[in-house]
This record gives C-alpha cells, sequence and structure tokens, in this order.
C-alpha cells in the first residue's frame, strides 16, 4: 500500500516536478538575525487563509440579495449547526487581519525594511493593506444591517462630492441613485471575487518580492546591514546569506509557525467567548434610534468626518484620501538608504508614536461618538429632581417642553442626556432670558432653530425653566439692570447696617 | 521536526473536539431573541425606563409632568383613559406613544404599561366610587371657585393665583395655562403634587384632602369645589392666546 502511494507520488513528481518547485522557495536562505520580528507577516497570511476558507463556507449559505441577506445570517447564528461559530471566526479573523497587518508595516517601517532594495515589497504591501481594508469595508456591508446600511451611505455620499464625476461614482458603487438590491450585489461581487481575486494577486507579488531581494537582517546598530549603502548592500547582503544564511523551511519558519498557532487559539477563543460580529437592527431607513458604528478599521475615519468643520469637508475628504496614499506608497522613495535601526532614525519613531496616538484617540472617540444624539435621551433620561423641586408651574412646564422637545437628545442636565451640545444645568450663568430666547427659537452654533416648532408659551416655559439652571445662590448671567439691582441691594445692606 | 509539532497538534485538535462538541455551552453562541413576555415588574419597569421616566420622574415620581406613582390618581383614572392617553397623547405636550412614527408602542406594550403602573403603584384597598369623579362635570362656576381658591390656596399660591415669593409660583400664568389641559388642572386640583416637597412646604402641593395651610386639619374640598376651582384656573385662560397660540 504505501508502496503504492510512493509509487504514485513519484510519478507526479517525474512528470510535474512539483515538489522542486515548492522546495526552492520554501528552503530559501533567510539571515540568521530574523527572529520574532518577522512572525507578523506570516500571520497575516494564516488569517487571509482563514478568511478564504471560512468566506467560502460562509458563502455556501448567505444569499446575497437585499430582500434575504440579513435572514440568511440570523439562519446562519441560530439554525445551522456552528454556523455562529463560522461567522464568528470569519469576523473576528478579518480584524485580526488587519490588526496584525498594521503590526506588520509598523515593524516594516520602524526597522527600515521597506529600504533599498526592497521598494517594490513596500509598494505591493501598501496596495495589500488598500485591498485588506477594501475587504473590510465590503465585509461589513455584508452584514446588511443598520451599520452596513449607513457605512454604505456615508461611502456613497463621500464619493458624490468629487466634482464632476461624483454623481457617476455614487452610481457606480450604490448601482442606482438610492442603496437598493443592486448595491447589495456590487458589494458580494467586490468582496467574493474582486477583491479576494486582487488580494491573492498582491500576495503572490509581495512573495515574489520577499523571494528576490530577500529579508532584511535585524537592524542593530553596528551589525552589517544596519546601513544601506546603494553602491554596496545588495553584493554584500548576498554574500552575508550565501555564507551565514538559514533555509526558511523548517528552521526560521518555526517561530511563524508556534505564533501562528497561538495566533490561532486565540481566535477560536475570542470567536467562541464574543460570538460572531452583528447583524446589528435591521437595515430600516426610518429608524432614527439606532447609532450606526463602522467596524473597527474605520471608527477613526467616522470620528474624523464627524469632527470636521463643514466649510473643510469637501476639500478635505476629496484630498486627505490620495495625499495620505501617495505618501504612504512614496515612503520608500522619500528615506531609500541609510540607517536602519529605528534608534538611529528618531523622526520615523516619532511618525509612528505621533499615528498610533492619533489613530487611537480618534478610534476611542468613534467608540463613544459624543457627537451623536441619544435618541432615547428625550424619554428615557429622568429631568433630575433637584431640577424639578422648587420650580414654579411654568417652569415645570418647561421642563416638559425640553423633554418633549427632544433638547435632552444633544443636551444633558447633570452630566446626563446627549454630550452633542453644551450641559444646561448652568445655562442661566451663561445667557440671560433674552439670550435664551434667541437661541432657542434660531439656534445657531450647530444647534437648529426651534422656533417654528415651539409655541411662544412654549419658548417661554422652556426659558423659564432655563433661567433656573443655576447652581443654589450663584447669580445669573449679566442682564440688563442687573448692575443697578445689585448696586441697589448694596445700598440697601448698607443702610441696614 | 513532526515530532515536535505533535504536541501542539493535539492540543489544537483536542479543542476543536471539544469546541464542537460544546456547541451549547460557549458565551458567543447567539440566542435567538424570545417574544417579550410583559408580566414582571422587570418589563414593566423597562416600558417606563425607556418611555416615561424624562417627564415622569424616576420611580413615578418628582418629575416636571404628573406624578404617576400615586396611589389615589392611579385609583381615579379609568384604565381605558390611561391607555388612551398613552396611546394617543393628552394636551399640548403628552405625546402619544402609540402613534409614534418609528419605534412606537404597540397594544400589548401599552397595556402593559397601564396594568403595570395600576398593579405596581396603586392601592387596590382603594375604592374609585368613594372618590371625586375624574372627569369635570359640565356645570361649574368659576366665581364660586375663585372664593374657595383665595381660602385654600391662598397661603402658597397668593390671593389671586400669581404665586408668592418663596412659596409657590403662579397658576393663572397664561403661558402656563396654555400648556397645560383642563383635565391636567382638574387632576392637580384633585390630587396635588405631594412630592414636590421644599422646607417651606414639606408636604408638597396638597390634593383635595388637604391639609391646607391655615383651614381645619379635617377640611377636604367637595366635589362642587373642586369642579369650581378647576373651571376658574381654566376661565383664567386667555381664549384669544388659545387660539393663537399654535
Amino acid at each position: 500500500m504505501i508502496r503504492m502511494l510512493k509509487g504514485a507520488w513519484e510519478w507526479i513528481e517525474d512528470r510535474t516536478g512539483i515538489a522542486e518547485v515548492v522546495r526552492e522557495p520554501m528552503t530559501h536562505p533567510v539571515p540568521r538575525s530574523a527572529k520574532w520580528w518577522y512572525v507578523f507577516g506570516s500571520c497575516t497570511l494564516m488569517f487571509f487563509m482563514i478568511q478564504v476558507v471560512t468566506g467560502i463556507c460562509l458563502a455556501l449559505v448567505y444569499a446575497p440579495s437585499a430582500a434575504t441577506a440579513y435572514d440568511s445570517l440570523l439562519y446562519l447564528n441560530y439554525d445551522v449547526p456552528m454556523g455562529w461559530m463560522l461567522r464568528a471566526i470569519h469576523g473576528w479573523s478579518s480584524n485580526a487581519m488587519v490588526f496584525m497587518m498594521l503590526v506588520h508595516m509598523v515593524q516594516v517601517f520602524l526597522h527600515g525594511a521597506y529600504k533599498y532594495p526592497r521598494e517594490m515589497t513596500w509598494i505591493f504591501g501598501v496596495a495589500l493593506l488598500l485591498t485588506t481594508l477594501g475587504l473590510a469595508f465590503t465585509g461589513q456591508v455584508m452584514r446588511w444591517d443598520a451599520d452596513a446600511y449607513w457605512g454604505v451611505g456615508i461611502g456613497a455620499s463621500m464619493m458624490g462630492r468629487f466634482p464632476v464625476i461624483g454623481g457617476w461614482l455614487t452610481h457606480l458603487v450604490l448601482g442606482g441613485p438610492i442603496i437598493g438590491g443592486d448595491t447589495l450585489s456590487r458589494f458580494f461581487t467586490l468582496h467574493v471575487f474582486v477583491l479576494p481575486g486582487i488580494a491573492i494577486a498582491l500576495i503572490g507579488g509581495h512573495l515574489m518580492m520577499v523571494l528576490k531581494q530577500g529579508i532584511s537582517e535585524d537592524p542593530k546598530p553596528g551589525t552589517p546591514g544596519a546601513f544601506v549603502d546603494k553602491a554596496t548592500y545588495k553584493a554584500e547582503y548576498k554574500e552575508r546569506i550565501r555564507r551565514k544564511g538559514i533555509p526558511f523551511f523548517p528552521v526560521a519558519a518555526q517561530r511563524d509557525m508556534v505564533f501562528c498557532g497561538v495566533m490561532l487559539i486565540t481566535l477560536i477563543i475570542v470567536a467562541a467567548w464574543y460570538g460572531p460580529i452583528g447583524p446589528g437592527p435591521r437595515p430600516d431607513p426610518t429608524l432614527i434610534d439606532v447609532t450606526p458604528r463602522p467596524d473597527f478599521p474605520f471608527l477613526w475615519i467616522f470620528a474624523v468626518l464627524a469632527l470636521l468643520t463643514p466649510a473643510v469637508e469637501d476639500y478635505l475628504i476629496i484630498t486627505a484620501a490620495p495625499i495620505l496614499l501617495l505618501a504612504l506608497f512614496m515612503v520608500p522613495f522619500l528615506g531609500g538608504t541609510g540607517a536602519r535601526s529605528p534608534s538611529s532614525r528618531p523622526i520615523a519613531v516619532l511618525v509612528v508614536i505621533l499615528l498610533i496616538s492619533g489613530v487611537g484617540v480618534l478610534s476611542m472617540l468613534g467608540v463613544t461618538s459624543p457627537w451623536s444624539p441619544h435618541m432615547q435621551a428625550w424619554t428615557s433620561d429622568a429631568v433630575p429632581p433637584s431640577f424639578v423641586r422648587s420650580r414654579s408651574p411654568l417652569e415645570l412646564q418647561g421642563a416638559i417642553v425640553l423633554q418633549h422637545s427632544q433638547c435632552r437628545n444633544c443636551h444633558a442636565l447633570d452630566g446626563i442626556g446627549g454630550a452633542r451640545g453644551p450641559d444646561l444645568s448652568d445655562v442661566a450663568l451663561r445667557l440671560t432670558p433674552d439670550q435664551l430666547v434667541r437661541q432657542v427659537q434660531q439656534g445657531g452654533g450647530n444647534m437648529p432653530a426651534f422656533g417654528k416648532n415651539l409655541s411662544s408659551s412654549e419658548t417661554r416655559a422652556v426659558v423659564a425653566f432655563l433661567d433656573t439652571c443655576h447652581p443654589p445662590g450663584a447669580r445669573p448671567a449679566n442682564r440688563p439692570g442687573a448692575r443697578l439691582e445689585a448696586l441697589r441691594e448694596l445700598d440697601a445692606k448698607r443702610a441696614g447696617n | 521536526m513532526s515530532r515536535r509539532c505533535m504536541p501542539s497538534c493535539l492540543v489544537l485538535a483536542l479543542f476543536c473536539l471539544v469546541a464542537s462538541g460544546c456547541d451549547w455551552h460557549l458565551p458567543g453562541k447567539p440566542v435567538r431573541p424570545i417574544a417579550e413576555k410583559l408580566d414582571s415588574r422587570a418589563d414593566f419597569e423597562r416600558l417606563y425606563f425607556v418611555n416615561c421616566l424624562g417627564c415622569h420622574g424616576p420611580d413615578g415620581r418628582t418629575g416636571p409632568a404628573r406624578p404617576l406613582n400615586d396611589p389615589l390618581y392611579l385609583a381615579s383614572i379609568p384604565t381605558a383613559t390611561l391607555e388612551a392617553v398613552i396611546h394617543s397623547g393628552h394636551g399640548p405636550l403628552m405625546p402619544g406613544f402609540g402613534e409614534a412614527p418609528s419605534g412606537g408602542l404597540d397594544e400589548p406594550q401599552i397595556a402593559a404599561l397601564a396594568a403595570g403602573m395600576k398593579h405596581f403603584w396603586g392601592d387596590p384597598s382603594i375604592d374609585s366610587g368613594t372618590l371625586p369623579p375624574y372627569a369635570q362635570p359640565a356645570e361649574a362656576d368659576p366665581v364660586a371657585g375663585q372664593a374657595v381658591f383665595s381660602t385654600v390656596c391662598a397661603s402658597c399660591h397668593g390671593a389671586d393665583g400669581s404665586g408668592l415669593e418663596g412659596m409657590a409660583g403662579s397658576v393663572v400664568d397664561n403661558d402656563y395655562l396654555l400648556l397645560v389641559s383642563d383635565q391636567a388642572l382638574r387632576s392637580t386640583v384633585l390630587f396635588g403634587r405631594t412630592d414636590l416637597m421644599t422646607p417651606k412646604m414639606p408636604g408638597g402641593c396638597p390634593g383635595y384632602r388637604g391639609p391646607f395651610e391655615g383651614q381645619p386639619s379635617d377640611r377636604v374640598l367637595t366635589d362642587r369645589e373642586i369642579a369650581d376651582v378647576t373651571a376658574w384656573l381654566v376661565s383664567n385662560r386667555s381664549s384669544y392666546a388659545r387660539e393663537g397660540a399654535r
């Protein structure tokens, strides 16, 4: 039996030479100093392979039409044995892939591994990053829940801002002027055919470059290979590898395998513990009390878009992405030679620290999104009792108007309520009653005008209530005659003494 | 090499086995949401917390709007009326939650809210037959009502109802009257705002049973007096402004 199998294998090897083809790249020599810093790329590839396998399994059940997509996810979650686990692994592995890719990229950047002669490796990598982000975004759309619906809506309206071709681009993305059945088909096609195809091609290119130019050595200052000089680097690297290199498989690959194994087990534990991601609420544009939020790779963009001043939105949305992309692609051409160690490149380290902290802070803001109104606050956040006691009947009605007009969705009382507008607990210290009337009626400073929605009685009531909103004993905002009143009070006190 | 890989492979295989065998035990497994049961206190409180708390106050008291956690009030208002108010709203400010454009309450939820209020906050020992009628009778005398007001309510609201500094505010302010319904005025005359206690008014605003400051402690408003005081309060509302208000 074994002899027969061996014979068959020998026949296949003889006719195809497959083992020889595989052995060559698998055993290619790599520097001895490539140790634990060099495992992140393999791990990203592992997550991609998990994505392919679980993605194919999911596609067996998923029904890519606007009417059935959501229900097919529920079917996977509740009815298919371990279907939820499949969804969980696919979802968490996608997050892990993006994360691991970013870690890999930071390592490559900090170690100067992108420098001469490995510029093309970096460029393939950046293209892979873009493709992966495209996969993450289109994958989020596959959930076809409220997050997906609004995510696509925001993406499409960003496209629409481009001059001249905006309308055409929106049409291209959505498959029509609005989000509809064709939209999901387009994103499905991108997610399962186009982008994975591109990714596989780019991975091929990336690995080809790795084989052609080799893996850079650990850039410990003072060691050979820590300084890139175009005239000598290539030949010296070749010579060092020839003399001291170790085969990638099975020697250097051991670390990759251990790391990948640990990451795989972690992934399974996370998937089993936290379960599948979504689907969130159904994609219904009439449901306004959802708080759509993109997946983690896009949270920082979500925060940037929310915090931009409207005046610069158009220019920034159109120009920022191309400039950022260009900058990423240009990295190896801006500093393609010289020292590689991070300890000799303070600016590179600073750039990484700034980027990580910036994106981190923006992502955290994206999670809490204080600029989003709390759509339930008007009925579910109580007027604190201290704001109710000792108020006149009119002021109490004003508090009801405040709730009824949904002011609390953006404004807090005693820190409870929306955070989009200022807390109203001490608004009487800042605005006089006349200013309050003007602010309520005409809005301004990002607040809508309520003049048309409120009767004059309602306005007077809410202003009467707001005028009581100040710390006990504090003097309300300066108002006409206030100074005179204060002087008279002082005089009266003196006369009393 | 293969020997060194063996232990980790075994661990992984074991883990996969355990994972697939314990499908129903894993914490991440989604649970199909079951249809809402609406019979527990927790269900009632959840409905109240999401929909009513904003105006009617935490635990049904000390909100700007009428306290609902008030056994007398709950004994007085018929369940059908309570459900109708939740469904369709009432007066200028109480919104209809059954008619909300989205995410509104359905019939079972409204019924659960009304029943929950009566069950958890009401007092079944109060016989609604012994209480003054919930609705305002057609015939009432505002002039007589003013006289009653100026004796029993004047110590806090002033003889003319325009409020006393440091005590209670005006109840004849036209803007106030335009924002409350006749029934809301009657309910306040009937049941007061006993939840709005201040150092000077430790019992809050009393209902028809008193005690009224400066009056005998057993002074109780009669059905007739309640109707008259309500009629007088309503008569202070400027009809011109009422039509022009909305």
